[in-house]
C-alpha cells in the first residue's frame, strides 16, 4: 500500500527516543524529510546520523525545549513548510494527587499539554495559510482510563484528546487534519527502566523485568513501531484523507477489556 | 508500506457493492484470496470477475441471507481457514421510532445486528482454534452521534460498537482481534440513491445530489476506499496490537459539536 508520503515534510517532538524515533524512522522510511526535535543535542545527533545513514531523505534537528512557548515561535519560524506534525514530547509522572505536587504537574504540563497546544496553534497556523497538512497527536490511553494513581496523566490526556477532536473536528474547513492517538503501554527506554525497578522490588532480580509483561494482551505490550505506523497511515492525505477529529487507541483492547460487574 | 497481507483469506459480507466491495477489491490488491458473500449472484459474479481481472489471488462467492443464521454456519463450514473477516453486510432504514414498526426494526437487526453477532460466534471460535484471526466490524458513526431520526441504526450501532469493543478487549487471550470501523458518510450506491431523490425533490434535477455533500466535510462524503484502506491496515500485523477499539472515519463529524 502506497502512503504516498515521499517528499512530505514531517516533524516529530520527542524524537531522539521511543514511540517519537519510531515514527521518525517510520516516516524517514516512507520518504518524509523528517525535523527532529528533542531537549539532547547527544541524542538526536545519534538519531540524525542513524536515520540519514538509511534513508535517502533530509533529517533536521532541533535542541529545543517545548515547555517553554519561545522555542515554540523559534521552531515555526525555523520551518515554514512541514506538512505533517508529531506531537509526541512529554512524559506526565505516575502518582496520586497527594504524590505530584504544584510544581511538578505544572512542569510536566508545560510539556505536554501545553507544549502541545503550542506547537499545534503555531503550526496549525501555518498548514491553514497552505491550505494543507496533518497534525497527529501522540496521547496515551490512560485519558480515556481514569487513574488516581496516574492523576496528572490522566487527565492531562483526556484534555488533549478533547483538544484533539475539537480541532480535527473543523480542520476540514481549513482542508487540514487533526488526529490522535493513544498508547497503552510500549516498550521504550522508559518502560523498561520502570518495569526494571518493579522487577527488583516484586521478583528481587531486575534481570526479570520481562516476566511482568506477561500479563499484558498477547503477552507482552506494543511495540514503538506499532504505534509509528499507525501514525505513519493517519498522515497519509492518500489513505486516510477522510480521517479527522478521531482517537485510534492501541491498546491490546486493555480500554475495553474491564469487569462492568 | 508492505502490509504482509499476502496469501491471507479474507471474507467479506456484503460485498457486492459500496465498502464491502472496496474492502474485497482491496484485500485482494494487497493479496489476499478473497471470499464475498452478499444476497445477490450476479452482483458477486460481476464483483468476482473485476477482482480477478484486477489481482492474481482466488476468489469464492457465496449468494446468502446472512439474516438466517444457518448461513452463517453454512459458511463457516465451507470457509473453515478464514483469517480476516470483515462483517460488513446490512443497512438499516432511517426513520423515528415512530417510522420503524416493530417488523421493520426486527428484521434490521437480523442481518446488520445479529448477522454480525452470528458470522462473529462461528469464526471467531474457527480462528480462536488456531490462535490467529482478525475480524473487523463495519458499523458506522451513528453509533456515537445518536440521532433520533435513525434510531433503529444509532441503536443497532451503539449494540455492535459495545461488541466489538467487549469482545476485542479480551481476543488477545486467544491470539485474535476484533476491532469496529465507525464511517461517516461514505459515497456507495445506497448514499448517491439517496440524495439522488432528495435532490430531485429540492432542486428538480437528479443530477444535482452532489451540491448536497457541499456541507460535509472537505465538500464531500468518504469514498468507499477510505474506508477499505483502514479496514486492510487494520486487518494487518501492522496494527498487531490494535483490538478492542472503535476507529471513527467521518471527516471529523463525529467531533464537530457545537456546545454553546
Amino acid at each position: 500500500m502506497d502512503l504516498g508520503l515521499r517528499g512530505k515534510k514531517a516533524l516529530i517532538t520527542g524524537a531522539s527516543k521511543g514511540i517519537g524515533r519510531a515514527c521518525a524512522e517510520v516516516l524517514a522510511e516512507e520518504g518524509c524529510d523528517v525535523a527532529l526535535v528533542s531537549r539532547t543535542a547527544a541524542d538526536l545527533d545519534r538519531a540524525r546520523a542513524e536515520i540519514a545513514g538509511k534513508y535517502n531523505v533530509g533529517v533536521r534537528v532541533f535542541a529545543l525545549d517545548l515547555s517553554d512557548g519561545r522555542n515554540v515561535d523559534k521552531l515555526a519560524a525555523e520551518c515554514t513548510d512541514i506538512d505533517i506534525l508529531v506531537n509526541n514530547a512529554g512524559a506526565i509522572p505516575g502518582g496520586n494527587l497527594d504524590a505530584v505536587t504544584e510544581d511538578r504537574w505544572r512542569t510536566a504540563w508545560d510539556l505536554k499539554v501545553f507544549g502541545y497546544i503550542n506547537m499545534t496553534r503555531r503550526f496549525y497556523a501555518q498548514m491553514r495559510e497552505r491550505g494543507r497538512g496533518v497534525i497527529v497527536n501522540v496521547l496515551g490511553a490512560a485519558g480515556e482510563n481514569p487513574d488516581v494513581n496516574y492523576i496528572a496523566g490522566s487527565s492531562g490526556n483526556a484534555s488533549l484528546m478533547a483538544f484533539t477532536r475539537a480541532m480535527g473536528g473543523a480542520a476540514p474547513r481549513d482542508n487540514l487534519r487533526v488526529v490522535g492517538i493513544n498508547p497503552g503501554p510500549v516498550l521504550t527506554e522508559r518502560l523498561i527502566t520502570l518495569t526494571k525497578t518493579r522487577a527488583r522490588d516484586v521478583l528481587g532480580d531486575e534481570s526479570r523485568w520481562e516476566e511482568l509483561m506477561k500479563g499484558h494482551a498477547f503477552g507482552r505490550v506494543a511495540k514503538p513501531e506499532e504505534i509509528a505506523w499507525m501514525a505513519a497511515f493517519l498522515a497519509s492525505d492518500q489513505v486516510s484523507g477522510y480521517t479527522t477529529g478521531s482517537i485510534i487507541t492501541i491498546d491490546g483492547g486493555a480500554t475495553s477489556r474491564r469487569s462492568a460487574i | 508500506m508492505e502490509l504482509g497481507l499476502r496469501g491471507r483469506k479474507a471474507l467479506v459480507t456484503g460485498a457486492s457493492r459500496g465498502i464491502g466491495r472496496a474492502c474485497a477489491e482491496l484485500l485482494a490488491s494487497e493479496g489476499c484470496d478473497v471470499t464475498i458473500v452478499s444476497r445477490t449472484q450476479a452482483d458477486l459474479d460481476a464483483a468476482k470477475a473485476k477482482i480477478l481481472g484486477a489481482s492474481n489471488v482466488a476468489v469464492r462467492t457465496f449468494a446468502m441471507d446472512l439474516s438466517d443464521s444457518k448461513n452463517a454456519d453454512i459458511l463457516a463450514v465451507e470457509c473453515p481457514d478464514i483469517d480476516i473477516l470483515v462483517n460488513n453486510a446490512g443497512a438499516i432504514p432511517r426513520g423515528t421510532i415512530a417510522e420503524i414498526d416493530e417488523a421493520r426494526w426486527r428484521e434490521a437487526w437480523d442481518l446488520k445486528v445479529f448477522g454480525y453477532i452470528n458470522m462473529t460466534r462461528r469464526f471467531y471460535a474457527l480462528m480462536a482454534a488456531r490462535r490467529s484471526g482478525v475480524i473487523i466490524n463495519i458499523i458506522g458513526a451513528a453509533g456515537e452521534t445518536v440521532q433520533s431520526s435513525y434510531a433503529c441504526g444509532s441503536t443497532g450501532n451503539a449494540a455492535m460498537m459495545a461488541f466489538s469493543r467487549a469482545l476485542g478487549g479480551t481476543a488477545p487471550n486467544d491470539g485474535l482481534r476484533v476491532v469496529g470501523l465507525n464511517p461517516g458518510p461514505v459515497e456507495t450506491d445506497r448514499m448517491t440513491t439517496r440524495l439522488r431523490r432528495e435532490a430531485t425533490a429540492k432542486f428538480g434535477d437528479p443530477e444535482r445530489w452532489r451540491e448536497l455533500t457541499s456541507h460535509m466535510a472537505f465538500g464531500r462524503a468518504a469514498t468507499a476506499t477510505e474506508i477499505a484502506n483502514i479496514v486492510a491496515f487494520l486487518a494487518s500485523d501492522r496494527s498487531g496490537y490494535t483490538t478492542g477499539t472503535i476507529v471513527t472515519v467521518d471527516g471529523g463529524g463525529t467531533s464537530r459539536a457545537s456546545s454553546l
